[in-house]
């Protein structure tokens, strides 16, 4: 098999705190291929974000990687020397985040800070040269009237074309992965399908890598080709969005699936029974074994492993030790 | 629905806001909120208010409780014109109608026990007689909602998001109020701990044949929720009548456009691009001239700019379309 773009491996990010350590990220392995968009999907406190900042390198105290290892383009980041790091974040690796309010300068104009994230990257560009490509990307993500909101401050800009400025930056200097986390969430629904048809034309255009992260299965079903579900700081299951949608196969995965109220039946909600543990105390065993409605005696004393279900599918649930066999009960 | 009864209605409701300049001058100019709602909520049903930011869905469910002041217009409860009730007159108002609101972490006063933050509205509107009735009735409140009632002398920074909301689920019912207005009460939770709210609320309304105004933007929720919704866009009513008829043939572009914009969960159904509505939502200080929606809406006509749009009845349903029913 071809090397993924980008591979994590058995990654740890543990936070430090007073009351003990938080294993926010718990032997996380997670492989994304060149032009592919993969969704990681989880509830807060899951670790999905905390996963995304330890490949950028952003975590802040007490938080740290202790252990694990982060390839990107067959190069170890976990092992990189930090000036080599920066100049491929925001280069070759870029994020945008849930609430572009917060991660834009208010006092510089939207135009400014594009044209910025290019010379910093690009040392021979003239001033002139990157105005005129971070004109070129307003228009790429279909800001209109590009030119007078070139000079612009984020405030007087709404959420939506605000999120547009966050990806046209960090689309501008043509990424090889695009982590984007929660991006949609903060914007209205006829919003949020304009900002997702954006980024899949340009995923699509220019072959960029996705890492879609969000708490919405409809928006995984509509963008991503994969997906990993996280609960508790750990990959509970992976799988193409095909599969899993069709024939779930973790008894979590499930239960958020049915969860959702659909659109369609007004049935009764399915309730997964009681609430995300605390990280400072996780249940032996399986972290999810205690919510669970398939559990068994086995589930409270050992953890299982990734099991596959079937080929690409892989379950931490030990209702498919041998592969996908009979149906759950 | 036949023999169903009015337990309140609006008669076009207005709030305008005079825009300050910076230097704090006012302006001549106001944001239009909302502009002449009418509706009625039946006893018994849910109702539920959708729209996206801006639309006025909030300030109109504020204006029901005269938690904001409307510029015009009349809100009738049980019959009785309230708008220009006293603070006092609304004191017996307030025992029947309560509100839930979005932020379990905002709203709840953090130096407050459970047990005295659920026994505040008894204690505010004199219902029980002795400390000994209080406190019986906020453990019956909590076991309603599910919190155990050891937790009594807990705060509310020792409680999850969800059972938080459960507390103020508690709060809102403790009067038994015939109406309860929910301000997006599980936009701020998780979806499986949004699913137990909402089979709570449901499972609360069957109990107590309670009334919903429910505030939300998420079209999966109200669907699940709710008897009929009522469709706003930038402070006007698009579209009210029956969820599943709406939801199976919106006659509104905005509602059909609202709906098509939810992403599906299922993967071989994918968004097309003609099914996306382009644009953004236009200023509410200088709305559109003629049918507030027209500068996003593809079928946009002359008629549409000039004129606009009165409530049509097509059917059950009150639709503000001039094409409506064509």
């Amino acid at each position: 098999m071809e090397e993924a773009l980008l591979r994590i491996q058995d990654l740890h990010t543990t936070f430090y705190t007073r009351d003990g350590l938080v294993r926010a990220v718990d032997g996380v392995t997670i492989a994304i291929n060149a032009g592919e968009s993969v969704g990681i999907v989880g509830e807060s406190g899951c670790g999905k974000s905390m996963t995304a900042m330890s490949v950028m390198g952003l975590l802040k105290k007490p938080g740290k990687v202790d252990g694990g290892k982060i390839f990107f383009d067959g190069r170890e980041l976990t092992a990189m020397p930090p000036g080599e790091k920066r100049r491929l974040m925001g280069n070759k690796i870029s994020m945008i985040f849930q609430e572009p309010m917060t991660s834009l300068n208010p006092v510089i104009t939207v135009g400014k800070q594009v044209r910025e994230a290019l010379l910093l990257h690009n040392r021979h560009m003239s001033r002139a040269q990157a105005k005129e490509r971070a004109l070129q990307a307003f228009e790429l993500v279909g800001i209109p009237d590009a030119k007078k909101r070139y000079g612009e401050y984020p405030h007087q800009l709404s959420g939506g074309l605000r999120q547009r400025v966050m990806i046209a930056m960090a689309m501008v200097c043509g990424p090889g992965l695009l982590i984007a986390d929660e991006p949609t969430t903060a914007l209205d629904v006829t919003i949020e399908a304009q900002i997702l048809h954006l980024m899949k034309d340009l995923q699509e255009e220019k072959g960029t890598a996705v890492m879609m992260i969000t708490h919405n299965l409809g928006v995984v079903a509509q963008f991503c080709h994969r997906l990993y579900v996280m609960y508790a700081g750990k990959v509970m299951e992976s799988g193409t969005v095909k599969e899993i949608f069709a024939d779930v196969g973790h008894p979590y995965t499930e239960g958020l699936m049915r969860s959702v109220p659909d659109m369609e039946s007004k049935e009764r909600l399915y309730n997964i029974r009681g609430m995300v543990p605390s990280m400072l105390h996780l249940p032996k065993g399986c972290r999810f074994c205690p919510r669970c409605q398939y559990s068994m005696a086995r589930c409270f004393e050992e953890e299982p492993e990734m099991y596959e279900a079937s080929p690409g599918h892989f379950v931490r649930c030990f209702l498919y030790e041998q592969g996908k066999g009979e149906e759950m009960p | 629905m036949s023999g169903k009864t009015v337990l309140l209605e609006t008669r076009d409701l207005t709030k305008e806001y005079p825009l300050n300049s910076n230097l704090g001058i006012k302006s001549r100019q106001v944001v239009h909120a909302v502009s002449g709602v009418s509706f009625e909520i039946y006893e018994g049903e849910t109702l539920s208010l959708v729209g996206e930011s801006g639309c006025g869905k909030s300030t109109l469910g504020r204006m029901l409780m005269r938690l904001i002041e409307p510029t015009e217009g009349q809100i009738l409860f049980e019959g009785q014109d309230i708008t220009g009730y006293s603070e006092r007159q609304m004191r017996q108002v307030y025992q029947k109608i309560q509100m839930i609101f979005q932020d379990p972490y905002a709203s709840l006063d953090p130096r407050m026990k459970v047990g005295q933050l659920i026994g505040e509205p008894l204690v505010t509107h004199r219902v029980c007689k002795s400390r000994e009735e209080t406190c019986g009735r906020v453990r019956e409140l909590m076991h309603m909602v599910g919190i155990r009632p050891e937790l009594i002398d807990r705060y509310p920074h020792q409680f999850s998001g969800g059972q938080r909301q459960r507390i103020g689920i508690a709060r809102a019912l403790a009067l038994n109020p015939r109406l309860i207005v929910c301000d997006e009460p599980v936009s701020a939770l998780d979806v499986s701990i949004q699913s137990q709210i909402l089979n709570l609320l449901r499972d609360l309304q069957q109990e107590f044949k309670l009334t919903y105004l429910f505030i939300s933007h998420d079209l999966g929720v109200v669907h699940y929720i709710s008897d009929r919704i009522c469709v706003m866009f930038l402070g006007k009513v698009c579209e009210i009548g029956d969820t599943q008829e709406i939801y199976r043939r919106p006659l509104h572009p905005y509602t059909k456009f609202l709906l098509q914009a939810v992403p599906s969960m299922d993967p071989n159904k994918r968004q097309k691009r003609e099914q996306i509505l382009a644009g953004e939502i236009p200023s509410a200080v200088a709305p559109p001239s003629g049918c507030r929606f027209r500068t996003r809406c593809p079928y946009a006509k002359e008629v549409c700019g000039e004129r606009e749009p009165e409530m049509k009845d097509v059917g059950e349903r009150k639709v503000a379309c001039h094409f409506a029913g064509e």
